[in-house]
């Protein structure tokens, strides 16, 4: 990090530009693969793109990409954002009425409120599925889409013992109770093609977009996160010198563009959640 | 005109500052910022407390040297001018006017809003010249240069360091001066021998004297008396990339 330190102001806010731009296509992407979940088939495409993005080897790698780039990301922006702090040491009495562009005074704040929301995001579906966060649901690899009802027939008593409910008495057969359930154990009940449990992020997703404080919590963090972006997009264009009198412009309104369809395409998947399923 | 002015008073670089207020009466509309403090310090003179000191020489807006942040403004309201170029007219009377020096690290307060601007000619002297040949003056027209380019270098060069750019920075970033210098000699055949070294050095020298860091706000360019654009920015961060190549 010392070394980072000592290295041109503008060699970091090089780095930092480009990767905010490779968060930006991530989202583009996590946005597209969300809207899956508004088609009327209960969450089919949606789990089969999350079980193609859970267990593709390429997806993999970029998954820990992903990560150690979002780990840059806010590392480089706070210490940026620190050496900022400093060279201002005392304020002014009035404050800055310049002219600005949209958003860009309030870069650190939109990025502290998108990095809570990222963990929450994290607590209530990557956790689930590193393991480190029990999840509520329980969904059979997609390549098995339904366990074999013969199979279920003959393993009756087994099924309730590994899925009774104590307290409730009632089965869910998408959540073991068990904790020392084996392979074979749900190969028995369940068919010869089981493979894994995954996480059900269809039934999270709605049962949290059903819950009216996480949903306005939700549409205000992506507003932040939106207004982030809408500095965020030409910012990055500017600070890789691709900027000059002909394109300063379409760059500016392609980010708003950017920025709106990603925050709409994000609301809309949580509003339409909330009202239709 | 009649002004309620709220100005910061500092004894020294060490001592703690304040504001003061003072009533000015009867200013002419016509009257410019500067002389209108000219007759506040008369009127301080005549009552034996300590004039205010700022900063001012030319008065006509190219020499750089008048400063002053005013109602949250570098330079003023106005656009596209200097504090010596503001006339009263800008103000309603009675208005209350805050006058404060530019505040950064890297512009000390000298007295009361007079700051040290030094870090300019720190970074100037770092890399923002072209290496002189002595001997006969050349011909103007001996080096051909495109009209554009040209014209590009003469708006860069505009730049009269007042510093207005750091003072408007909520980052306290002297990116647009940095990148005006080299910006305009970047454009010139002459100024490009020596771009790569100059653009690292002088992005070296600004980032040790403190200054922060550009994050394209644009309230730079929205204050700058000389109307220079951050466009320059997006050219010094081209020659900073190209500088490594």
């Amino acid at each position: 990090m010392s070394k980072f330190l000592k290295m041109a102001s503008v060699t970091q806010k090089i780095t930092l530009a480009l990767l905010g731009l490779f968060l930006m296509l991530f989202l583009l992407l996590h946005g597209g693969i969300n809207l899956c979940m508004l088609r009327s088939d209960g969450g089919a495409w949606f789990r089969a793109a999350a079980h193609f993005m859970g267990t593709n080897y390429i997806v993999k790698v970029f998954e820990v990409v992903l990560f150690a780039v979002f780990v840059l990301h806010i590392l480089i922006g706070l210490v940026l954002q620190f050496q900022n702090w400093r060279a201002r040491p005392v304020g002014y009495k009035v404050s800055n009425k310049s002219r600005t562009q949209a958003g860009s005074k309030f870069m650190i704040y939109t990025g502290i409120l998108v990095f809570i929301f990222l963990c929450l995001h994290m607590v209530n579906f990557y956790f689930v599925k590193l393991g480190i966060v029990e999840g509520k649901y329980m969904v059979e690899a997609a390549d098995v889409q339904y366990a074999d009802p013969a199979c279920l027939q003959q393993n009756q008593e087994k099924l309730l013992a590994l899925f009774q409910n104590p307290d409730s008495t009632a089965i869910n057969p998408l959540k073991p109770v068990a904790d020392n359930i084996s392979k074979e154990d749900l190969t028995q009940v369940f068919g010869t093609g089981f493979t894994h449990y995954e996480p059900d992020f269809y039934n999270m997703a709605k049962e949290l977009f059903n819950n009216t404080a996480y949903l306005i919590i939700y549409l205000v963090l992506l507003l932040a996160l939106g207004i982030h972006l809408i500095h965020a997009f030409p910012s990055a264009f500017h600070t890789l010198g691709m900027n000059g009198p002909r394109v300063d412009k379409p760059v500016k309104a392609i980010g708003a563009v950017y920025a709106v369809i990603i925050v709409l395409m994000f609301w809309a998947v949580a509003i339409g959640m909330n009202i239709l399923y | 005109m009649d002004f309620t002015l709220k100005v910061w008073r500092q004894e020294g670089p060490k001592a703690k500052g304040r504001f003061e207020t003072y009533k000015v009466t009867n200013i002419s509309p016509d009257c410019s910022f500067l002389e209108m403090l000219d007759i506040l310090n008369e009127s301080l003179v005549a009552q034996g407390v300590e004039p205010v000191c700022f900063d001012h020489d030319c008065r006509e807006g190219i020499c750089g040297m008048c400063s002053l942040y005013i109602n949250g403004h570098p330079h003023g309201p106005d656009s596209q001018v200097t504090t010596c170029q503001l006339h009263m007219r800008k103000f309603k009377s009675g208005e209350t006017i805050y006058i404060e020096p530019w505040r950064s690290a890297a512009f000390p307060v000298i007295k009361d809003l007079v700051v040290d601007r030094q870090a300019f000619d720190k970074i100037i002297q770092a890399g923002g010249f072209i290496s002189a040949t002595t001997g006969g003056v050349p011909d103007g027209n001996a080096i051909p240069i495109p009209k554009k380019d040209a014209d590009t270098a003469m708006d860069a060069a505009a730049c009269i360091g007042c510093g207005a750019c750091v003072a408007a920075c909520k980052n306290a970033s002297a990116m647009l001066f940095v990148s005006a210098k080299v910006s305009h000699l970047a454009h010139l055949p002459q100024g490009r021998l020596e771009a790569a070294e100059r653009v690292k050095k002088m992005i070296a020298k600004m980032d040790e004297l403190g200054f922060g860091n550009c994050t394209n706000t644009g309230a730079c360019e929205a204050e700058c008396p000389k109307g220079i654009k951050i466009l320059h920015i997006a050219k010094l961060n081209r020659e900073f990339m190209k500088a490594h190549f």
